[in-house]
């Protein structure tokens, strides 16, 4: 099977698992959870033979290099860390209800990458800038780390609703998990995700300093990561204020994934960058 | 000055500053940085874009009120530090008594009555603490203290991470003031002694030369450059002092100054060759010479220049192959500059001049575009990586644990207590006490059993 075969087939695994876990979520019916998972770590193996066939397909093409150098490619890494990420969170602390809320974004993420007119799925060969160990040490670490915030959003929407209709007196929704273990695997992911996405600044810092002498230039894409890497600083730093807790990390958190997303797609169509995912697409 | 300190060492006033810095810089994203100055006012008008040019937002990053805001938080996390340190510090080398107590006050406590049957308890119990690293012991009337410090160090961890944040503020800052980055275009077997500096208006002298003796740019099938390669050569007095291939993404280093392979390019050299053709006799001369020099008509009737070269010249999506921009001099004529293109000779002829300029022959020279650096800030910003990532971790994932086990005897009974405090991390610590708390329990019953 090609690669790009493989990798549309997962973008409806995924979303196969998601509507599972949803239908768990709204039902309750514990099979769905359970086939969730399964049809998740299928999704998950087929997405990792799917890069690795990608792979081996760039060195048949003559042009052999990791599958981490454009928009396309970096989507699917995307998805595939999204899902390591929550199958381990899932082993971890069995609670499948999180699922339903982390999921999805790695859907969304395979489905942008195989139907968005403007993501380029060819296997590109990579100009001389793009070739040095730092940028796949900064593209796995920021994805990583993005993966990480990722589940810390979902967590941070679902403690939100679950506080809220605690709050209103309600127990309608006794099956998601308690606040206090939502927060605090939670802020567990955001520390994860805090040193992965300061791992990744500084790999991607180090190879343009490599490639063209400057370590920073302020380029719409650097100083986006900036932001982000700001607003979970603020986060860390807010805790140790007197009230803020609970609600507002979880905002915070939720404000935190918006900027990755814009990092990772607003710079690209919006802003005018100078990063070779914007260039290629 | 205790309520300026006090102003100055509060995490509220970091959230805000940090708050800021993240609005600020959202802003100098959404609005073009650098730019021409007429660029502003078209896209925002005259007030909207003076407004702008005033409070910095048009050079955002390096205006005085970003800067200040900057050091404003270096001073937040500096004065912060040495406010907590000492504390912090008594708490590392803090050295808890061991004498026996109650430990009502520990975040973590639990006792129980076991029956003494065995006197080996003491063994068993060692057994099962020496996963703790280093434990302490005293004996008191009747009983025994077991007392673990584990890790009281990665209360530094923090300070750590806040000192490579201000080791990347100095490194930047050194850069910015002793450091430069400079350009250079260097032509195939061109020796230079000169580098460009951005801000400076004469080009830097440098103590030695570079000569390029190659350069070489390999493509891929399409079209899309593969390597970018220059072979350097550094002179010093003019003797021979490093040879060295240049690469994208391989800088070389010489006198200090950081060479990097940026760019490339094509340019006229040696002989240019032309033919003209009188328009009104249909003569045809020949006129050659060296591409930087002026050439003459024929007759004397004034020259003209080369002031642009193209090897692919291109226009509306068009490509036209490689041409000269031609200036005339002293004609008479009043014709602005003009393109004579290789693959086209009779297009000139519609130009309707006195002559038809044709472009016979030319040599195409490459040349390499070099990013000349220095920035003497680069090691301590390096360092402050390095740290920020030993910090992240030891901050983030290890605590400083306190854990004691205490046993008295009771004439029959063993009263047992495991208390215990970590500095962060409490739920993961409470698993792992309540852990420890079962194999205690399991070693101790083990002695029960046996006989
Ligand atoms: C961009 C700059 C900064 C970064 C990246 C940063 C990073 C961190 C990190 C990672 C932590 C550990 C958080 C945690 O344990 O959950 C921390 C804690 C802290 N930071 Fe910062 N910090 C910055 C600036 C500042 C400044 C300017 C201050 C000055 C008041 C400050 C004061 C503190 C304090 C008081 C703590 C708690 C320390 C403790 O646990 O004992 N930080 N910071």
């Amino acid at each position: 099977m090609t690669s790009s075969l493989a990798l549309s087939i997962v973008t409806f695994i995924y979303l196969g698992s998601s509507v599972l876990y949803l239908f768990y979520l709204v039902f309750r019916t514990r099979v769905a959870a359970t086939m969730g998972t399964w049809v998740a770590l299928g999704g998950f193996l087929l997405n990792t033979y799917g890069i690795i066939m990608r792979w081996i397909e760039s060195y048949d093409l003559g042009i052999g290099h990791a599958p981490l150098s454009n928009l396309y490619e970096s989507l699917v890494f995307f998805a595939w860390t999204i899902i390591l990420c929550y199958l381990i969170l899932e082993r971890k602390y069995g609670q499948k209800t999180v699922g339903a809320f982390v999921v999805p974004f790695a859907f969304f993420s395979m489905a942008y990458a195989s139907f968005s007119s403007s993501v380029d799925s060819r296997i590109q060969p990579l100009i001389p800038a793009l070739k040095s160990n730092w940028l796949i040490a900064h593209v796995v670490t920021c994805f990583l780390g993005y993966a990480a915030f990722a589940v810390a959003c979902g967590l941070s929407v679902m403690y939100l609703i679950k506080s809220k209709k605690q709050r209103a007196g309600s127990d309608g929704l006794k099956f998601l998990p308690d606040p206090p273990l939502i927060e605090d695997v939670s802020y567990k992911m955001i520390l994860i995700g805090f040193v992965l996405l300061s791992a990744g600044i500084i790999t991607g810092s180090v190879w343009a300093h490599s490639a063209w002498g400057t370590y920073w230039s302020w380029d719409p894409k650097e100083t986006w990561s900036l932001i982000t890497w700001i607003v979970y600083a603020v986060l860390l730093h807010a805790r140790y204020m007197k009230g803020w807790s609970g609600n507002r990390i979880a905002v915070i958190s939720i404000v935190g994934f918006c900027c990755v997303l814009f990092t990772y797609f607003g710079v690209n169509f919006l802003l005018s960058g100078l990063h070779s995912y914007a260039a290629s697409s | 000055m205790t309520k300026l300190s006090n102003f100055l060492s509060s995490v509220k006033l970091t959230v805000v500053l940090l708050i800021v810095l993240a609005v600020l810089s959202v802003v100098g994203t959404v609005i073009p940085q650098q730019e021409p100055a007429g660029l502003y006012e078209r896209m925002y008008g005259e007030g909207t874009a003076s407004l702008f040019r005033s409070l910095g937002f048009t050079n955002m990053y390096a205006s005085p009120l970003f800067v200040a805001l900057l050091g404003f938080l270096g001073a937040n996390l500096v004065v912060c530090s040495l406010d907590r340190l000492p504390k912090t510090w008594k708490l590392v080398r803090n050295r808890p008594s061991l004498n026996p107590r109650e430990y009502k006050q520990m975040p973590y406590r639990r006792e129980q009555f076991v029956k003494l049957r065995n006197p080996e308890w003491r063994k068993s119990l060692s057994n099962v603490l020496g996963r703790l690293g280093k434990v302490q012991e005293k004996e008191f009337d009747g009983g025994i203290v077991y007392f673990a410090n584990r890790t009281p160090w990665v209360r530094l961890g923090v300070y750590v991470v806040h000192s490579s944040i201000l080791l990347l503020f100095v490194g930047g800052i050194i850069g910015a003031v002793w450091g430069f980055k400079g350009h250079i275009n260097i032509l195939e077997g061109e020796t230079v002694d000169h580098i460009d500096v951005r801000g400076r208006h004469e080009p830097k002298p440098l103590d030695f030369q570079i000569r390029c003796d190659d350069f070489n740019v390999e493509f891929y099938d399409t079209g899309a450059p593969k390597e970018f390669r220059s072979d350097l050569t550094f002179l010093e007095g003019g003797k021979e002092a490093l040879s060295s291939p240049l690469r994208v993404n391989h800088p070389v280093t010489f006198g200090g100054i950081t060479f990097y392979q940026s760019s490339y390019g094509s340019t006229l050299g040696g002989e240019v060759v032309f033919e003209l053709v009188d328009n009104q006799t249909g003569e045809t001369y020949t006129v050659k010479g060296p591409a930087s020099d002026d050439f003459s008509l024929p007759g004397d009737q004034g020259g003209f220049r080369i002031i642009d070269f193209q090897n692919n010249l291109v226009s509306r999506g068009m490509s036209f192959g490689p041409g000269v921009f031609v200036h005339l001099m002293g004609t008479g004529e009043r014709t602005p500059p003009f393109w004579v293109l290789q693959k086209f000779p009779q297009l000139d002829q519609r130009r309707g001049g006195k002559y038809t300029f044709a472009l016979k022959s030319f040599q195409e020279v490459y040349y390499t575009g070099l990013q000349a650096n220095r920035d003497p800030g680069v090691a301590l910003v390096y360092l402050g990586f390095i740290l920020m990532l030993i910090g992240f971790p030891v901050t983030f994932f290890m605590s400083h644990r306190m854990i004691w086990l205490q046993v008295g005897s009771t004439g029959k009974n063993l009263k047992v207590i495991l208390a215990g405090t970590a500095h962060r991390n409490r739920l993961a610590f409470s698993k792992s006490m309540d852990g420890l708390w079962e194999e205690i329990s399991t070693a101790l019953n083990e002695e029960e059993r046996q006989p």
